[in-house]
């Protein structure tokens, strides 16, 4: 199908003789926003990681664009954007440093990342911030920053990972906008959080994990109306309540 | 992709840390001073009057310019033990656009880099110290140049190696017990592997799997001539032959420990 950006085929991970990923198969769509949702330990981040090409599955294979991502990583690894749940950045570098570093590590001239970090700044609100040290922002500008910093190659698509955990209600509903005008300019964003209110405000889709497998993959809307509820938290609710039955 | 560009990304991983390693350069270079102005003034001046050598003082300089790399290890091996423990900033490099092991190998060029500056400094430090002592016409430049090159990687390559050695920071004690302060204490500080043959020869054996004594015996050959001390080019093939191996068993390792693809 031409609008698939990257399908994930039959994804394993295991850890010595713990599998904690069983067999993922899951299409991402170009230009959506796709959730993956799950309780602590689900399997979220240990898959987002493998899509963000951290880490090898176990087995399986990941197709971008007709063809494995391992065939040639560092391509891949180009168009790809990945904001981890922890801050790794440079601590003792000025906000703009660690920006035109990471312009420099994706092949960018100082004349090219320039634009785009002003761009950046303006979009993120960085702009005061932007000659002081990483080590001094507060939690919320530093998920900004580094949200900022996933983007300064232009890439296709984004990997969020827990963006807004540990932050103020009024910073998540900040970034939330800032979130959904990055969909705007055309970006393919998968997000993983536990927060169910921030996947269905931001979501095209949502993929509920449940034990390293996929329970669900649907719209909020149709899961809303399928489970008959208000919302996706009592819908999650409905389907964990559903998996400890089974 | 071509071979440029992960070179130049790597070029840039390394500038960015050295950006970082500049904000703290003085004072490294004012920790590193007292530790060698103490060290020589007490072995070029003191202890000769209980008997040792009046040439103990130059002898010196060449282990603490051999030594200054191990220490500085030691503290790189907590900054990236913590960090594996922690916000993992290694793993960034893990996701930028060059294979994995190059954005490794860019941390221990960095390292390299840095024990290089520092055991350079040491050097007009040490003749402030000894003065009249230390002749630096008789030293061989370019023997330091290339002995100062190739311990700088090799402990480079260690602080990678060492750093798989231990699971967590409440382990680095280990660390300094068994693997840092035997190869320095037994890696020729305070002595030459000759002088070590002569009284314990098995030992003295024993000691050339201690890679520290190929730097200390080069380092000295290079400041104080070869009469005395192991072959210099012996010294450079081992240590080369010890980073090899240093650095493919860390990327194992490292593999094994990050998991990375």
């Amino acid at each position: 199908m031409p609008n698939i950006l990257l399908s994930l085929q039959g994804i394993t991970k295991s850890y010595a003789t713990k599998e904690v990923l069983h067999g993922i198969s899951l299409d991402i769509m170009r230009g959506e926003i796709i959730s993956l949702l799950g309780v602590n330990g689900a399997g979220k981040t240990t898959l987002s990681s493998i899509i963000a090409t951290l880490h090898p599955p176990t087995a399986g294979d990941i197709i971008y664009r007709g063809e494995s991502i391992y065939r040639n990583i560092t391509e891949y690894r180009l168009k790809l954007g990945y904001c981890p749940q922890a801050p790794n950045l440079y601590p003792n570098l000025t906000l703009e440093q660690n920006l035109l570093f990471a312009g420099k590590f994706y092949g960018l001239s100082p004349a090219e990342t320039q634009p785009r970090i002003d761009k950046l700044a303006q979009q993120f609100e960085l702009q005061p911030y932007l000659n002081q040290k990483a080590v001094v922002l507060s939690g919320g500008y530093k998920q900004r920053f580094m949200i900022a910093r996933s983007l300064i190659h232009q890439p296709d698509f984004i990997i969020l990972d827990e963006p807004t955990v540990g932050l103020d209600p009024q910073i998540r509903r900040q970034l939330w906008e800032m979130i959904k005008d990055l969909k705007k300019s055309g970006i393919t964003i998968l997000l993983t959080t536990h927060y169910l209110d921030e996947a269905e405000k931001l979501s095209d889709r949502v993929c509920i994990l449940d034990q390293g497998h996929i329970r669900l993959i649907d719209t909020p809307d149709k899961l809303m109306a399928d489970f008959k509820q208000k919302n996706l938290e009592d819908v999650f609710i409905e389907l964990l309540k559903a998996g400890k039955d089974e | 992709m071509n071979k440029l560009f992960y070179l130049n990304t790597c070029k840039e991983l390394v500038l960015a840390d050295l950006v970082v390693f500049k904000q703290s350069l003085f004072d490294k270079v004012i920790d590193m001073a007292i530790w060698v102005v103490l060290t020589i003034f007490v072995t070029g001046y003191i202890m000769p009057y209980f008997g040792l050598a009046q040439d103990f003082g130059p002898f010196q300089l060449g282990g603490v310019i051999a030594a200054t790399g191990l220490f500085e290890l030691y503290t790189n091996v907590f900054e990236l033990t913590a960090d594996l423990q922690g916000d993992r900033v290694i793993n960034y490099g893990l996701t930028l656009p060059i294979p994995s092991w190059m954005a490794l190998m860019s941390k221990s060029a960095y390292y390299a880099i840095t024990y290089f500056i520092l055991a350079l400094i040491m050097l007009p430090l040490g003749k402030l110290c000894l003065w009249n002592q230390l002749s630096l016409s008789n030293i061989a430049y370019g023997k330091l140049l290339l002995v100062l090159v190739l311990q700088s990687i090799f402990y480079a390559c260690c602080v990678l190696w060492t750093s798989t050695l231990i699971a967590n920071l409440s382990r680095l004690g280990t660390i300094w017990a068994r693997f840092i302060f035997p190869m320095w204490f037994m890696g020729g500080f305070q002595f030459s592997w000759m002088a070590l043959y002569h009284v314990l020869p098995v030992l003295a054996y024993i000691d050339l799997i201690n890679p520290m004594i190929y730097v200390t015996e080069a380092t000295r050959t290079a400041l104080l001539g070869q009469e005395g001390y192991l072959n210099f080019w012996l010294c450079c093939g081992a240590l080369v032959l010890f980073s090899v191996a240093c650095a493919w068993h860390a990327l194992k390792r490292m593999q094994k420990r990050l998991d990375f693809v």
